[in-house]
C-alpha cells in the first residue's frame, strides 16, 4: 500500500486516525504499532515475521546489554552488540544480496539500519534500552517511514513514545505536509516518469543525443520529486501523529559540489554512515590517506546498500571518485565559485543517476555513448525525437527545476497558515488526486499507446 | 479528537469528500457509467475526477433519469456481454460459414464462384479461410481455390512505399519515427483509435493539423496502410468497434477510390503481458484480427498480419523486441518494413 493510493489516503489513514484519536493515550502506541503492522500485512504478508522478529531480537538484545545502571561497557556487552547486529545484517545480507530470495522484504534496507542504529547506541550508552516492548515496536514498525525512510535515531522519538500532544494547528502542519508530498510524487515524478519510460521503450541504441540528455535531466527530477515526496509525506504523517521525523532532503540540486549534494539528498542515510562508520573508523582526521580509505568504505556500503546489482557498484564508484577529487583538489574552488559549482553539478549528478537507473550494465555503455556521441552509432536514430518529447514534458521539466530551487518553499512557508496556503493546499490536493484517479483506470499512463 | 473538526483543512477535506462521493454515487449508474470504480479500495469521487478528464461534468447528471423510476441501468461490460451472447447464433452461423470454405468439395467456396468477384462478397470467403488458421499457407489454396481474381503477394523493394500512406496509433508512429520510410506519409499519433479517427486533427500536412479526412482529401495514395485497434480495447464491444472499424475503411475507399487499402492486424504483446492483463491481451487481439481479415477481398483491401513477423512460439510478441511489452524498441521497426515488402502486390498491368 503507498501512500501515494486512494487505499491509503482514503480508506487505511482516515480509518486509523479516527481510531488512534478516539484511544486513551496509554493505548496509542499500542494502536499505531498493530497499525503499521496491518499496513505492512497488505503490503507484504509473507514477510511480516521477519519484521516482527527483527522486532524481538533488538528488543532482547537491547535489553540484556545493561542489566543494571552501573554495569559498564565490557565484553558481555561487546558480544551481544555483535550478536545483533550479526542478525540485523545476516538477514539483510541473506534477503537482499545472496540471490537465493527473488523478492526483497519490504523496507529491509530501512528498519535494519534503524535496529542497528538503536542497538549501537544503546551500547554506546547514548540511549537506555527500551523497556516497553511495544513502545520499541512502535518505533521500528512506525508505518509513516516503514518502506522508505526517513531513517530515524531512536533518540529522536525516544521521549514522544512515552507520550505526545498534537494541537490542532500540528495536525493541520502535517496534513498540509502530507498534501506538498502527495503532489511531488503525483503531479511531478509520476508523470514525469513517462519520458524515462518512453526512452526506455525505444531502446537507448535508438535515441538521439539531445534526448539522451533530456532523459538523463528527466530522471533526475523524477527520482527527486518522487523520493522527496515520499519523505514528506512521512514527515507530513508523523507530524500528525505528534512525531518529528527529520527532513531527508535539503535542496540538493542547487548545491556545488557533490559533496554538498550528498550532504543535502537522503540526509538520514548519509547521517548513518557518517555516525555509525565514517567518524568510528577515524573520518578526515587521521590524515589523507586514510580519509580516502574511510570514504571507500562508506561508499562501497552506500552502494551495496541500494543493491547487489553491478549498476549500484558503477553509481558508487562514479561518487567516490568524484568526492575524492573534490576532497583532494577542487572543492575549494568549486565553493568560491558563483556558477561553476552548479554547473558542475549539474552536468556530473544526472550521469550518475543513469547508471544509478539502469540494471544492465552493458545498457549503461550504450545510453553513455548516446550521451556523448564520438563514437558513430549502428542503430536507427531519429535525430528529431526530442521535438515531441520537449512538446510534451518542457512544461513539467520546468515545473521540476523550479521547485527544486529553495524559492517556492519560501514563499509557501510565507503563506503557509493563510488564506492563501489553504487556497493552494487546497489546489494541490484537489490536482494530486485527479492524477491519481486518472491513472488507476488508466493502466497506460506510462504505456499509452 | 473533536477539536479537529475546528481546522478548515480537516473540515474543507471531509465536506469535498462527502460532496463529491455524492456526486460519484449519483452519477455511477448516470454520467459515470461507462466508468468504474472498486470502492473496496477507491472513493466514489474518483469517477467525478475521470468523467473530468473526458469534459464530463458533475453538472451533467441526467437529472430527469435520476428521479423518474427507471430500471436499474447495466452497466455497459455486462450489456456488451449480453449483446455478445444475444449475438451468438449469428456468430456460430458466421465461423461456420467461414470454416466451411477451409474443405475443399464444401458448397460454400462454391458458391464463392458463383457469385464471382464482385466486391465484398466475393472476398469473403477467401478471407475466410485466413481467419480460421491466419496463417499464410492456408491463404494460398484458399485464394487459388476460390477465385483467379485474388491477388498474390509478392516481394517489393522499399520504393514500394514512396506512394503509400501509413494511419495508425503509436505502433504507426514507431514505424514512421524508426522504420526509415522516409518518403512515406504517416497520419499517426500516440493513442489514435477508431472512435477519434475522423475528428481529431492528428494528421500534419504542410505544416498544419488537420483531420484525416481533411489529409485523405489533399492527395492521392497509391497504398493505404492501416493499423488501430489497440486502444479500443476495454471500450465498448468488439461489435461496436468494428462497425467503427468498417465505416472507416469505407472511408478510406470513398476518399482514396484508387489506392490498395492494407489492412493491418493488430500487434499483439508479449504473452507474459497478455496473460496478466484482463483487457490487453492476445485473445482479445485474436478476436478482433479475425473480424478484421473478414473485411479484407483480396483484390483492392487486403489483410496483412506483422504478427507473422514478430511473435514467438507462444503467440506473443518476442520479448527481445520489446521494453513495455507493447511497442517494438526503435531498433526492431526493421523487422516491421520487411515484413511488409514480403507483402507487396503486383501491379495490375504486369
Amino acid at each position: 500500500m503507498v501512500f501515494s493510493s486512494f487505499e491509503f489516503l482514503f480508506r487505511f489513514l482516515p480509518v486509523f486516525l479516527v481510531i488512534y484519536y478516539l484511544t486513551p493515550k496509554k493505548w496509542k502506541n499500542l494502536v499505531l504499532f498493530a497499525a503499521s503492522i496491518v499496513f505492512y500485512t497488505v503490503g507484504e504478508a509473507e514477510y511480516v515475521l521477519l519484521l516482527l522478529a527483527s522486532v524481538l531480537v533488538n528488543y532482547f538484545f537491547g535489553r540484556a546489554m545493561y542489566q543494571t545502571p552501573e554495569e559498564g561497557r565490557g565484553k558481555k556487552q561487546l558480544l551481544l552488540l555483535l550478536a545483533a547486529l550479526g542478525y540485523d545484517f545476516g538477514m539483510l545480507f541473506f534477503y537482499k544480496y545472496s540471490g537465493r530470495m527473488d523478492k526483497l522484504p519490504l523496507g529491509i534496507s530501512f528498519y535494519t539500519f534503524q535496529s542497528a542504529a538503536y542497538i549501537i547506541d544503546v551500547y554506546r550508552g547514548v540511549i537506555p534500552a527500551e523497556k516497553s516492548l511495544i513502545n520499541f515496536g512502535t518505533y521500528l514498525t512506525m508505518f509513516p517511514q516503514l518502506i522508505a525512510g526517513p531513517i530515524i535515531n531512536y533518540s529522536e522519538v525516544r521521549l514522544k513514545m512515552n507520550g505526545r500532544t498534537v494541537t490542532v494547528q500540528q495536525f493541520e502542519d502535517g496534513l498540509k505536509l502530507l498534501v506538498i508530498g502527495l503532489a511531488s510524487k503525483v503531479i511531478i515524478a509520476d508523470r514525469i516518469g513517462m519520458l524515462w519510460n518512453n526512452i526506455q521503450g525505444i531502446g537507448f541504441e535508438s535515441i538521439s543525443t539531445v534526448l539522451a540528455w533530456m532523459g538523463a535531466f528527466a530522471y533526475s527530477i523524477q527520482l527527486y520529486f518522487d523520493f522527496l515526496g515520499y519523505s514528506l509525506m512521512a514527515m507530513g504523517l508523523g507530524a500528525m501523529l505528534g512525531f518529528e521525523i527529520p527532513r531527508n532532503f535539503f535542496h540538493p540540486y542547487i548545491s556545488k559540489s557533490v559533496s554538498e549534494f550528498w550532504r543535502r539528498w537522503h540526509i538520514t542515510l548519509g547521517r548513518w554512515f557518517r555516525d555509525y562508520v565514517y567518524i568510528p573508523l577515524g573520518g578526515n582526521r587521521k590524515g589523507k590517506a586514510r580519509t580516502m580509505c574511510n570514504l571507500l568504505v562508506v561508499w562501497a556500503l552506500t552502494a551495496l546498500w541500494h543493491g547487489a546489482s553491478g549498476n549500484y557498484l558503477i553509481w558508487g564508484a562514479s561518487l567516490l571518485v568524484l568526492l575524492m577529487l573534490e576532497k583532494l583538489f577542487f572543492l575549494p574552488y568549486l565553493e568560491k565559485s558563483k556558477v561553476v559549482g552548479h554547473l558542475y553539478l549539474l552536468f556530473v549528478v544526472p550521469l550518475t543517476w543513469v547508471a544509478f537507473a539502469i540494471p544492465d550494465v552493458k545498457q549503461i555503455g550504450v545510453y553513455f555513448t548516446r550521451l556523448f556521441p564520438f563514437f558513430g552509432t549502428a542503430g536507427a536514430i531519429n535525430q528529431q525525437d526530442y521535438l515531441r518529447y520537449l512538446k510534451d514534458f518542457l512544461p513539467l521539466l520546468l515545473l521540476g527545476i523550479l521547485f527544486a530551487t529553495p524559492y517556492p518553499a519560501a514563499f509557501y512557508k510565507a503563506v503557509q497558515r493563510k488564506w492563501l496556503g489553504n487556497v493552494l493546499i487546497a489546489g494541490l490536493l484537489g490536482l494530486s488526486i485527479y492524477y491519481l484517479a486518472i491513472s488507476t483506470n488508466n493502466p497506460f499512463l506510462y504505456f499509452n499507446f | 479528537m473533536k477539536n479537529f473538526f475546528k481546522s478548515k483543512m480537516v473540515v474543507s477535506i471531509l465536506a469535498g469528500w462527502f460532496l463529491l462521493s455524492g456526486v460519484g454515487y449519483l452519477g455511477k449508474d448516470n454520467i459515470y457509467q461507462n466508468y468504474s470504480v472498486d470502492t473496496a479500495k477507491s472513493p466514489y469521487f474518483v469517477l467525478v475526477f475521470q468523467g473530468l478528464r473526458d469534459h464530463i461534468y458533475p453538472w451533467d447528471i441526467k437529472w430527469k433519469e435520476l428521479f423518474e423510476y427507471y430500471p436499474k441501468q447495466t452497466p455497459n461490460h455486462v450489456l456488451a456481454k449480453e449483446l455478445e451472447e444475444a449475438q451468438e447464433p449469428d456468430g456460430k452461423a458466421g465461423n461456420a460459414q467461414a470454416s466451411g470454405e477451409n474443405e475443399p468439395g464444401t458448397g460454400q467456396p462454391g458458391t464463392g464462384a458463383e457469385t464471382g468477384n464482385s466486391g465484398l462478397e466475393a472476398g469473403q470467403p477467401g478471407t475466410g479461410t485466413e481467419t480460421g488458421n491466419s496463417g499464410s499457407e492456408a491463404r494460398q489454396p484458399g485464394a487459388e481455390e476460390t477465385q483467379t481474381a485474388r491477388r498474390k503477394f509478392v516481394t517489393v523493394e522499399e520504393d514500394y512505399f514512396e506512394n503509400a500512406v501509413f494511419i495508425g496509433d503509436s505502433r504507426t508512429v514507431g514505424l514512421r519515427d524508426y522504420g526509415g520510410l522516409d518518403k512515406t506519409d504517416f497520419f499517426a499519433t500516440v493513442g489514435m483509435n477508431v472512435y477519434d479517427l475522423w475528428t481529431d486533427k492528428f494528421c500534419e500536412v504542410n505544416g498544419e493539423k488537420v483531420t484525416l479526412e481533411e489529409a485523405l482529401s489533399a492527395k492521392q495514395y497509391g497504398k493505404v496502410y492501416f493499423q488501430i485497434g489497440i486502444n479500443e480495447m476495454g471500450r465498448g464491444t468488439v461489435d461496436g468497434f468494428m462497425e467503427k472499424y468498417a465505416q472507416s475503411v469505407e472511408k478510406i475507399r470513398e476518399l482514396q477510390p484508387e489506392a490498395l487499402i492494407f489492412l493491418q492486424g493488430i500487434m499483439k504483446v508479449t504473452t507474459e503481458k497478455s496473460n496478466a492483463d484482463s483487457i490487453f491481451n492476445n485473445q482479445g487481439i485474436q478476436e478482433r484480427n479475425e473480424r478484421i481479415a473478414q473485411l479484407a477481398d483480396g483484390i483492392t483491401v487486403f489483410y496483412i498480419d506483422v504478427n507473422e513477423a514478430v511473435c514467438d512460439e507462444t503467440g506473443g510478441l518476442r520479448v527481445d523486441l520489446t521494453f513495455d511489452n507493447l511497442h517494438l524498441y526503435g531498433s526492431k521497426y526493421g523487422i516491421w518494413v520487411d515484413f511488409l515488402k514480403t507483402r507487396g502486390i503486383e501491379d495490375e498491368e504486369s
